[in-house]
């Protein structure tokens, strides 16, 4: 294994075109196991299961087992493959085996990972003997044998998906939340933004379902590293958690790899590059997983590397066998590299690798190592590449590789207030079991009586003897998707076949009429749009074009909720109104435009959060005075503020949208917003307002320091800017951010409280 | 803006609205056979909107009881709204041996017999259960329902009748015979949809002395659903007392339950249970194009209804009621549940025979 390694390496040393592109090797040393002991034994049967799997407990492990004997929430933020699984598993199996009625709920984030991870359970339970009747309860359990699971089974598997259909049907689930001692959590660093805050309503409703029977489950989250693990713990369970996060496994030594394709100047695009990394790992003979950013690149990748044999995509999509088939060839070795989205970035067991390579900043830390994480088990040499793509953030980091390594894992951002989703899931919890404002408040927060009055004025809620009960007509849990805020969704056909669904906003921008739709290797273009009928046909096609959507965005201030004055920025946030209008398309052909197209679309709107900020008149004055574009400048600074803000909040670039003006009706002044791209907001334009000295100087660094010389994907281009990137002005955005950043920065006072 | 929810409270608001647990479809499309069916035609979904308009129209500024003339019956829980109404009607007064008798004729009701061993049996002088009570083999289960039989206990007898046999076995026929016409509580129930969501109808309906009285507890706000259940459970819990519906074991009894479960109130609901739908669809399946009720009523009974609301409309009614606080939507859906009660009482009667002088 480890030669195939050196072999890798021997490739990239000895072949200029990969050796120029590598900008950085960090070399991350192995570490000896540290094994811990326990206050008193495992059961026998326990002590059986692990003797006989030659298992010694590591002093992680024996810290959550501690914890959880007393009663205690935990959190478990271990790397990947330093048994995690083991170290709540174990727990649980000694509490079910003392007490024959309890029960426990593991959620995973899938129905893939809870099929893999069902096969551990049911090891432990059979050679520990310890019965627990260990069942998977999903979408896909056959409805015969749901009564079965519900009234013997003491270990459920199931989704966030599932529970949420389930919680109504509480009575059937009696004896099972009478004794539900456990929520495993698994994964739980996948529920942050929008989805951490469903998954914290979820778990709330959960236990209030608990309650009502009598019984108060511990929670057990088992995460990826994080910035916040207590924080985050409390906000999605809404109770305290004992953190476990110092890791005893031992690892092999990790040879991470910063490499840009940028660096060479040729046509070759950042797909191609990971390809030829891919092969040349493959062929070294190193058992490789290669991840993506998207599934359309997915198998892009894997159909350009069809020369070598024994390579596959994987990605959400594929049927459950052939993901199987997947998994198995890469643990047997029968497949030597797997290209795939971060689908198998969860704990799905595909035995142990020898690289990684991540095409594209993932967006978040945490992702980076749980990616690279994949590689390299217990012992031996290992190594990960993170391919930089051309746009800011991935530049960055190749130019300050000592940033990325000693980067924190991110802040799990879990808002419990967005009113949205917060309302969906009172209505929900209403149709399981009467809402009464002083028993609930503890899940529903301060604004239950508020939201209850909303609701009486709309007739979805009547208050009645035992508390306030729900009145609709639809099911509440129909209404309410964990998905997403919105489920305004359009179907893509193509004749009578299903291709695929998109929000509304994704339909206006990539399936309006003439769009050229990319779909599993094929192209389709869009000849109809229904916007009654929520229907988008599409027609297959052959072509080489493609298309980019043209829009134009408005922000109106609804009401501004704090303000702060930072050296003499004036730092706003609040409700805004954003209204994005596409107005047209271009047809593009290897990038070059071949036409132009208007389009005939109804704005979307989006109520969200923002914050915004103004420039002095004397900066804007400094910009004028020097010949430059306040316009691009501006323009140019929005863009590089919300490239790098993914670095200082959890989110992905596209959850974030800005827009800039020299002049906006409610500042009278050039302004820059940052706005969430959720109806609601979901907390990062708020973390973002609090962090703003922060980012804003890490976007200057990031301006002055990229080497080109009127701006490039690396700086101040956007990659999803609706305006083509014009105006764009990298002198005046330098300008504007030093100022901005020095304002800030010489003003570094305590924040608002 | 009022407040800060008012807008998220418009968001679920158009949601429920925008849901239909049906689907309309046009007239070739008609053949399902399920009582449950989520398909409304279309000229009887456009003919149940316009009623529901003209209602509006006909009943606005009116209140409740006025339209409604019941009374109000007060329960710990609060207060709920009852209508009475009555009407001739007959069912035959019990007849335990003749009960006694047709079950005791089915040898394959004991545990072990099958219809192979039951002519062995028979073929053997074994004609009946209680000669079974000598057989070496077959005494133990036998005793077991001649126990059952003896008491009149109809609610084992139903669940093993239903567990040997079928659903729709006529022989559950002959052990509602066990029953006197009082005992019958014929139960038909209105409600917002198929599940986790309010009652706003109970109708219930006993037969005696020669007529069928419905109580109808109709809500007039959500609000009064745990008292009218409270209202019904002396009804369902008396002991003696047997329940007769539509499909109520799929549907009126589980949602009954759920919803008492969901107000945290007590009931065990342990009666026994003759589901209507499964003797009908056992004798009619092959003449009707779907066993309905109302397709029953019509076909069997020769009843017409005029000015019906599809059951699977109910919910939308009473939305117009209860966003508007105009009765009108509400006169279809009382008399729709009133004459579902009728002819669940008058389809019973008829499949068990009675006043053919089958006594």
């Amino acid at each position: 294994m480890a030669t195939a390694v050196r072999d890798f390496f021997d490739l990239l040393a000895a072949d200029p075109g990969f050796r120029e592109r590598i900008a950085h090797i960090e070399t991350i040393p192995p570490r000896e196991a540290r094994y811990g002991d326990l206050s008193r034994p495992l059961p026998e049967e326990l002590r059986a299961y692990c003797e006989g799997r030659g298992i010694r407990l590591y002093t992680h492990q024996c810290a959550a087992i501690e914890r959880l004997r007393v009663g205690e929430n935990v959190i478990i933020t271990t790397p990947t493959a330093s048994g995690k699984t083991l170290a709540f598993l174990l727990p649980v199996f000694e509490r079910l085996a003392g007490d024959p009625a309890a029960t426990a709920l593991f959620l995973y984030p899938t129905k893939a990972l809870a099929n893999d991870q069902v096969k551990v359970v049911r090891e432990m339970e059979q050679v520990s003997g310890i019965r627990v009747d260990a069942a998977i309860y999903d979408g896909d359990t056959p409805g015969g044998r749901r009564p079965a699971i519900r009234e013997r089974s003491r270990v459920i598997l199931s989704n966030p998906h599932e529970l949420h259909q389930v919680l109504p049907w509480h009575t059937k689930w009696g004896r099972f939340f009478r004794n539900l001692r456990f929520v495993v959590v698994d994964e739980a660093h996948r529920y942050r933004g929008v989805a951490g805050s469903h998954m914290a309503m979820l778990l709330r409703r959960l236990a209030r379902i608990a309650g009502h029977y009598g019984a108060r489950p511990q929670f057990v989250l088992s995460s990826a590293t994080l910035a916040n693990p207590d924080e985050f713990a409390a906000r999605l369970t809404g109770e305290a958690a004992a953190w476990i996060g110092e890791d005893g496994s031992p690892r092999g030594e990790k040879t991470f790899i910063l490499y840009n394709p940028s660096a060479q100047r040729g046509v070759r695009s950042v797909h191609s590059v990971t390809k030829d990394l891919l092969l040349a790992s493959v062929e070294s003979g190193c058992r490789t997983l290669c991840f993506t950013v998207s599934r359309k690149l997915a198998e892009l990748i894997a159909v350009r590397s069809r020369e070598v044999p024994g390579i596959s995509a994987y990605r959400a999509g594929y049927l459950p066998k052939d993901r199987r088939a997947i998994e198995d060839g890469l643990k047997d070795g029968s497949l030597r590299g797997v290209v795939t989205t971060n689908a198998l970035e969860l704990g799905i067991d595909i035995g142990s690798l020898d690289g990684v390579i991540i095409s594209g900043y993932p967006g978040t830390m945490i992702s980076v190592w749980q990616q690279a994480g994949r590689s390299g088990r217990r012992s031996g040499e290992s190594f990960a590449v993170l391919v930089a793509f051309e746009n800011p953030l991935d530049q960055y980091f190749m130019r300050h590789p000592q940033v990325f390594f000693s980067r924190p894992c991110e802040h799990a951002v879990v808002d419990t207030g967005n009113p949205y989703v917060l309302s969906g899931h009172l209505l929900c919890a209403a149709a399981e079991l009467p809402v009464d404002p002083e028993r609930d408040g503890r899940w529903f927060g301060p604004g239950l009586s508020g939201m209850l009055a909303a609701f009486e004025r709309v007739h979805l809620l009547r208050k009645a003897s035992r508390g306030w009960i729900y009145a609709g007509r639809g099911r509440a849990v129909d209404m309410v998707r964990l998905d997403a805020v919105t489920s305004d969704t359009f179907r893509v056909m193509h004749g009578g076949r299903l291709l695929e669904t998109m929000d509304r906003g994704q339909a206006y921008r990539e399936a309006h009429p003439g769009a050229v739709l990319l779909h599993r290797g094929e192209t389709h273009v869009v000849t109809g749009m229904d916007l009654d009928q929520h229907t988008i046909r599409a027609e297959e096609t052959d072509t080489d074009t493609y298309t980019q959507p043209l829009s134009t965005t408005d922000v109106a201030v609804v009401q501004e909720l704090r303000r702060r004055d930072i050296g003499g920025v004036q730092v706003s946030f609040g409700d805004v109104a954003v209204t994005e209008e596409v107005v047209g398309y271009t047809v593009r052909r290897y990038d070059r435009i071949v036409s132009h197209h208007r389009l005939d679309l109804p704005p979307l709107r989006l109520m969200t959060k923002a914050l915004w900020f103004t420039m002095p008149d004397r900066t804007a004055e400094t910009v004028a005075a020097g010949g430059r574009d306040l316009a691009g400048g501006l323009h140019g600074a929005e863009h590089a503020l919300i490239a790098v803000m993914p670095y200082h909040v959890v989110c992905d670039r596209r959850d974030i949208g800005g827009l800039s003006t020299p002049l906006h009706p409610a500042t009278d002044a050039p302004t820059i917003f940052v706005y969430d791209g959720y109806e609601g907001g979901i907390g990062l334009a708020e973390k973002a307002f609090a962090l703003l000295p922060e980012i804003a100087g890490m976007a200057h660094e990031l301006v002055r320091d990229c080497a080109c010389a009127a701006g490039c994907p690396a700086c101040i281009y956007s990659p999803k800017c609706g305006n083509q990137n014009q105006p764009l002005d990298r002198e005046a955005a330098v300008i504007l951010l030093e100022d901005l950043a020095g304002r800030l920065s010489a003003d570094a006072h305590p924040l608002n409280p | 803006m009022a407040h800060p929810f008012d807008q998220a409270g418009r968001l679920w608001r158009a949601r429920v609205d925008r849901a239909r647990e049906y689907d309309v479809v046009g007239e070739s499309d008609r053949f399902s056979p399920d009582p449950w069916s989520s398909f409304i035609c279309r000229s009887d979904y456009d003919r149940a909107r316009r009623l529901r308009d003209d209602l509006v129209a006909g009943y606005r500024g009116r209140a409740l009881e006025d339209v409604f003339c019941g009374r109000e019956v007060a329960c710990p829980s609060g207060t709920c709204y009852v209508l009475e109404s009555r009407g001739a009607m007959d069912l035959d007064d019990r007849d335990p041996d003749r009960a006694a008798a047709a079950i005791l004729a089915d040898l394959t009701l004991v545990h072990g017999i099958g219809e192979v061993t039951e002519r062995r049996l028979k073929g053997r002088g074994y004609r009946t259960v209680a000669d079974l009570a000598r057989h070496p083999l077959y005494r133990r289960e036998a005793a077991r329902l001649l126990d059952s039989v003896a008491g009149g206990n109809t609610r084992d007898l139903v669940e093993e009748i239903g567990r040997r046999h079928r659903r729709s076995d006529p022989l559950l026929l002959e052990a509602s015979r066990f029953h006197a016409p009082e005992d019958f509580v014929f139960l038909d129930i209105e409600t917002l949809g198929l599940f986790s969501r309010p009652i706003i109808l109970i109708g219930l309906a006993r037969v005696g002395d020669g007529s069928i009285t419905t109580r109808q507890y109709l809500l007039r706000s959500v609000e009064e659903e745990e008292a009218a259940l409270t209202a019904v459970l002396p009804d369902l819990e008396t002991e003696g007392a047997a329940l007769v519906t539509f499909n109520g074991r799929a549907f009126d009894l589980p949602y009954i339950r759920e919803r008492l479960a969901y107000y945290g109130i007590p009931a065990g609901l342990g009666m026994p249970h003759f589901d209507v739908l499964h003797f009908a669809r056992r004798r009619w399946r092959n003449s009707f194009a779907t066993c309905r009720l109302s397709a029953l009523e019509t076909g069997v009974l020769g009843v017409g209804r005029e000015s019906d609301v599809p059951g699977r409309m109910v919910p939308e009614f009473y939305d117009a009621y209860q966003r508007t606080g105009n009765p009108g939507p509400l006169v279809p859906v009382v008399e729709h549940n009133r004459q579902d009660l009728i002819s669940l009482a008058r389809l019973f009667a008829l499949l068990r025979g009675d006043g053919d002088g089958g006594a």
